[in-house]
């Protein structure tokens, strides 16, 4: 079996359409690193922007009057008084940020956040006393809550911004204004040129469809340049001393390990292009997990990384499974590429109304299965990583036999 | 028993193509398989070697049933050249099959020195000529040094030297023991390399030795041809005018030494006297006369 | 002329074809019955959505009982602004629970009514800083639609799931113009030319005696007719199974869009025209395109990835970049024609018409040079 694997593979490594595909594909990981990197805020935009926001504050107290260090009962206007408490209050704020920033003591910047937060709590406690469906709601704070501390106990270095606004979760539906709703999701939207966290936006885009449909074409004549009913190599295969289902197999068990190979060659380097030009990154950042009823919890990662990275080759073999069945219908690579397309697609579009764990189509947006988005949405929460595994992996293997069974059937 | 193919039928939705062929090959051999055009020559090897179905009949290969993939170490089958991956080298094709049947590799540049392609071994076939990819078939059929055979068309885009060298492997196999069954075309080449036959013709198999219609067909150059016709008509001698120059006759209508005694009689001087052995052409338009394709 | 018959027989003849036409139709009659069979589950989910408004509205009138009763003072501003909010949000527990009752009723003008004054009523609350799960898009959405419907007077339909001719010809040309026009030209055109490379038989044409452009010609032309037959295909049998088996519908039937901020109307037929139009001119484009490509490429699966890759590419610049300003130069703009006509902001549904004509005859004229020097490789 395992020459079989390497023949498929050196079947697909010797065309010059792979190596074009792959090519490609390092071209826009890299692009998209350099639009991270951009997009990336760092420490000394911090620092800038805060010694503008500290001497902002101090002209103003100046224009008041008030010099630095001097007694605020002096001040005998109690309005005044208040304005300039506010006033130094939000100086000391911004200079405890800039120490930590020059320092790189992250604690202490996180601490910040968690202090503007801890007193937020104070006065509304629990959910029903504040926003409940309006950005920016009572949920999205108090998972930017545990975040930062999550990054304060583990002394993880943030990846900024990390303010109160920075979280965006599927409780905030509705927004007050069209000027909200794009804030929200200017400042939800985070970028970063650090290993995992690029990793992750970079994941976000590429185990979806898109990256299916990539696939898809990378293996997309897997079958079909077996010239399958013209006497094609396939007979060549067939008179070698080798059982034809093993044939099958192989082709599958190779696209699917080709497959591993490349997802985690994109890992890889991504990691390899943070560290590079910029720094590794954590791996036990803390990614949102939503529970039922107003709960959530947080996954390392590195873990939710590898979750995902999983349940996509299960998609993967999934859309194979497809493939192979198209191929061996319909014998010709456009068709059985554009069929399997078209089932991706429209499978993907209708999957919310069929409504049940076990509906495979349901698992191709992969991140929002691994963070349970979907099965809050669904009020399901059979919906997650092992029924996803176990859906695609089933309906993939009656597939296969199906492709098979037809294949044997066909040949005559 | 080598090979065994008992009442093999095969229907092409409603046309037969196969009416019940039977082959039985006891001793190591060289048959040749010859029929026109879409007569089943392919389609007979391919239901032998199980790459299509067959809706009646037995197919044996020493001594095993065909759909047991296993026979595939001891038999090779010589397809046409789109069964070869274009983007492949030959050593690739080469290295596979030597991969999947456990040879040593050291076969892969002995059996490329004994087809004569050690030149093109790691170029990829989609760059090959035809001769090319028929030496490639040709070495990816024998490097297994099989038991068992089959070859289509195996001559197909070889030149004159690669022709024979292909007819010295193939009587080279017999010696060492090789059933070899072979489709052609090229019918002089058939009686150089077998006499035994089989005719493939609407679908059933006509099995014959060569032995009986072997003949040999003469060509006599005279000084003067005009008057030589005149004279073998008036004796009745059946023949013919070959090219505008020649007097050619077969030597089962009349015996050589008959036409020399007529020519001779009356003058016609023999300036030369050529042959050619023919069975497989001789027996072929006899069954076939008339056929469209032929 | 004479090619042009040749290509489009091969094209109608070939069993792809045929198969893809009947599957279509196929497609287009099993999702009639769809909309038939779920009648029921889609009311009962709209129930169900309105018995969650009500849900919603008691939770939030307990929280401010609560808060009126221990811990505000009678008597000051915030007392009195929770005061108000809870009696209107009352009014609208009362007006969910009255859109409750009148699902699967007749009276569908009342079910208009009220779910206007229900929207009205989600909007002054959510003005008064009330919480409310409905964006503000929904409400001035749905109350545009409706004020269209009573003025004309047409019941209001479910949206993809209806019966009525007018609407089940809405929801077939919306999956028409969203992926399923370009799979379909895919699968119609996908290895048209680059097979006659792989197989070698576009030397049998190279070798005839006539002007290799017009390969290219018939070529696009045959195609472009065999697309139109699917289309009409497609229409027809969606007219066709929703007036035996369904409701009585109207044509005239509203379609909300958005020119520069404003709601507006277009009856069902003129967006049904316009949108139909638009993505035929996309597939023109696209079989220019891919014909071009596959001159360069001259194999199927690397043209299509190209194909299938310019176009997401466009796809993603249009939707990235705004471009009001360069809308007349972008050609990528009808991949998804929905959005052109949905949302015209600072532009119009027919600005890119001419430039994605344009750019389509100079992809068939740089195709129509290039094959007079092309090779089988």
């Amino acid at each position: 079996m395992h020459k079989f694997i390497m023949f498929e593979m050196k079947k697909a490594a010797k065309s010059s359409f792979f190596y074009i595909l792959l090519a490609l594909l390092v071209l826009v990981i890299s692009g998209y690193f350099i639009y991270n990197y951009i997009q990336t805020e760092r420490v000394e935009d911090l620092i800038e922007e805060a010694e503008t926001t500290v001497s902002a504050y101090e002209r103003r107290l100046q224009e008041r009057g008030f010099e630095k260090g001097s007694d605020i009962n002096d001040v005998k206007n109690p309005l005044e008084a208040r304005e300039i408490e506010i006033n130094l209050k939000f100086i000391e704020r911004n200079e405890t940020r800039l120490q930590g920033y020059e320092n790189h003591d992250w604690k202490k910047v996180v601490g910040e956040e968690i202090k503007i937060l801890e007193y937020y709590f104070e006065r509304f406690p629990t959910q029903a006393e504040e926003q409940v469906y309006t950005w920016l709601t009572h949920f999205s704070r108090e998972v930017n809550l545990e975040r930062n501390r999550w990054l304060r106990d583990r002394e993880i270095r943030p990846v900024f911004p990390i303010h109160e606004g920075t979280e965006l979760t599927v409780y905030d539906e509705v927004f007050d204004s069209e000027i909200d709703e794009e804030a929200a999701h200017m400042a939800s939207n985070i970028h970063s040129s650090s290993g995992f966290y690029f990793l992750y936006r970079l994941f976000e885009l590429f185990l979806t469809v898109f990256g299916a449909a990539f696939f898809l074409f990378l293996f997309g004549n897997v079958m079909t340049r077996e010239g399958l009913g013209q006497n094609g190599p396939i007979h060549f295969i067939y008179t070698q001393p080798v059982r034809r289902g093993t044939v099958f197999v192989s082709k599958a068990i190779s696209v699917a390990l080709m497959s591993l190979l490349i997802v985690f060659s994109v890992g890889l380097f991504s990691l390899l292009l943070g560290v590079v030009f910029d720094r590794l990154g954590a791996w036990d950042y803390p990614v949102l997990i939503y529970e039922p009823e107003f709960q959530f919890s947080f996954m390392l990662m590195g873990t939710f990384l590898l979750w995902s990275a999983l349940l996509f080759l299960m998609v993967l073999v999934f859309c194979y499974a497809w493939l192979f069945l198209f191929s061996v219908l319909a014998r010709r690579t456009s068709i059985a590429i554009g069929l399997t397309l078209a089932v991706a697609f429209l499978g993907v579009q209708f999957s919310d109304q069929i409504v049940g764990a076990y509906n495979p189509f349901l698992y191709f947006n992969v991140y929002e299965i691994i963070t349970l988005e979907t099965a809050l949405v669904q009020e399901n929460f059979d919906i997650n990583l092992v029924s996803g595994v176990l859906s695609l992996g089933v309906s993939s293997l009656l597939i296969l036999s199906l492709s098979y069974f037809i294949l044997r059937v066909r040949m005559r | 028993m080598i090979v065994k193919v008992d009442g093999l039928k095969k229907k092409y939705k409603k046309d037969w193509v196969l009416k019940g062929i039977d082959i039985e090959v006891e001793e190591p051999q060289i048959i040749a398989l010859v029929g026109p055009n879409g007569s089943g020559k392919t389609t007979l090897m391919n239901c032998m070697t199980n790459l299509l179905t067959y809706d009646q009949g037995e197919v044996e290969l020493l001594g095993q049933k065909n759909s047991d993939t296993k026979i595939f170490k001891d038999v090779s089958y010589l397809q046409d050249n789109r069964i070869l991956y274009g983007t492949l080298t030959a050593y690739d094709h080469l290295k596979f099959i030597c991969d999947v049947q456990g040879l040593p590799k050291s076969k892969i540049e002995e059996v490329a020195k004994r087809v004569g392609m050690e030149s093109y071994l790691k170029k990829r076939v989609q760059n090959f000529s035809l001769g090319m990819k028929q030496h490639l078939l040709l070495a990816m059929v024998i490097i297994n040094d099989p038991k068992v055979l089959l070859m289509d068309e195996p001559l197909t885009g070889l030149d004159p030297t690669s022709a024979i060298d292909m007819r010295n492997i193939l009587l080279e196999l017999r010696e060492e023991g090789t059933t070899v069954i072979v489709s052609s075309h090229n019918l002089d080449e058939i009686d150089r390399l077998t006499n035994k036959i089989y005719f493939l013709k609407d679908g059933a198999l006509l099995k014959e030795s060569l032995e009986q219609f072997a003949t040999k067909e003469y060509y006599l150059t005279v000084d003067d041809l005009e008057k030589a016709k005149g004279v073998l008509e008036e004796a009745a001698v059946p023949f013919l005018i070959y090219n505008q120059e020649q007097v050619t006759f077969e030597e089962t209508d009349v015996e050589l030494q008959t036409v020399i005694d007529h020519l001779n009689k009356q003058g016609v001087a023999i300036l030369d006297i050529e042959n050619e052995r023919v069975g497989a052409e001789k027996r072929y338009r006899e069954l076939f006369e008339g056929d469209a394709s032929v | 002329m004479k090619l042009l018959v040749f290509e489009f027989k091969k094209m109608f003849f070939s069993k792809k074809f045929l198969v893809l036409l009947a599957f279509l139709v196929a497609l287009v009659v099993l999702l009639f019955f769809r909309n038939v069979i779920l009648e029921d589950y889609v009311l009962d989910e709209k129930q169900s959505n309105y018995s969650y408004l009500v849900e919603v509205s008691e939770m939030n009138n307990r929280t401010y009982t609560r808060q009126l009763e221990q811990d505000l003072e009678e008597g000051t501003e915030e007392y009195e602004e929770i005061e108000m909010r809870q009696e209107m949000n009352l009014d609208l527990l009362n007006t969910a629970d009255e859109l409750h009752n009148l699902v699967g009723t007749d009276e569908w003008q009342q079910q208009l009514n009220v779910e206007i004054s229900f929207m009205e009523q989600v909007r002054d609350y959510r003005m008064a800083e009330g919480e409310y799960p409905i964006t503000e898009e929904e409400i001035h959405h749905t109350l545009a639609l409706n004020q269209q419907l009573l003025a004309q007077g047409i019941p209001k339909e479910i949206e993809n799931y209806s019966h009525a001719p007018p609407n089940f010809l809405l929801q077939v040309v919306n999956l028409w113009v969203t992926l399923g026009a370009l799979v379909v030209v895919l699968l119609l055109i996908g290895d048209l030319m680059t097979s006659e490379f792989e197989s070698r038989s576009i030397n049998l044409l190279f070798t005839q005696p006539f002007n290799r452009a017009h390969i290219i010609v018939s070529k696009f032309v045959s195609s472009l007719v065999i697309y139109l037959i699917v289309l009409v295909a497609v229409l027809l049998t969606a007219l066709g199974v929703s007036y035996l088996f369904g409701t009585e519908g109207n044509f005239q039937y509203p379609v909300i869009i958005e020119v520069d901020g404003v709601l507006r109307a277009l009856t069902s037929v003129d967006y049904v025209v316009q949108a139909v139009g638009l993505m035929s001119l996309m597939v023109v484009f696209m079989i220019s395109l891919y014909l071009l490509y596959s001159l360069l490429f001259k194999q199927t699966i690397m043209t299509l990835f190209a194909l299938l890759g310019t176009l997401l590419l466009g796809y993603i610049l249009t939707a990235t970049f705004s471009m009001d300003a360069l809308a007349w130069f972008n050609p990528f703009k009808y991949v998804l024609p929905e959005q052109a006509i949905l949302t015209q902001e600072n532009e119009r549904w027919y600005d890119a018409i001419p430039v994605t004509l344009i750019v389509s005859v100079v992809l068939l004229f740089i195709a129509s040079t290039k094959i007079k020097t092309s090779k089988v490789d």
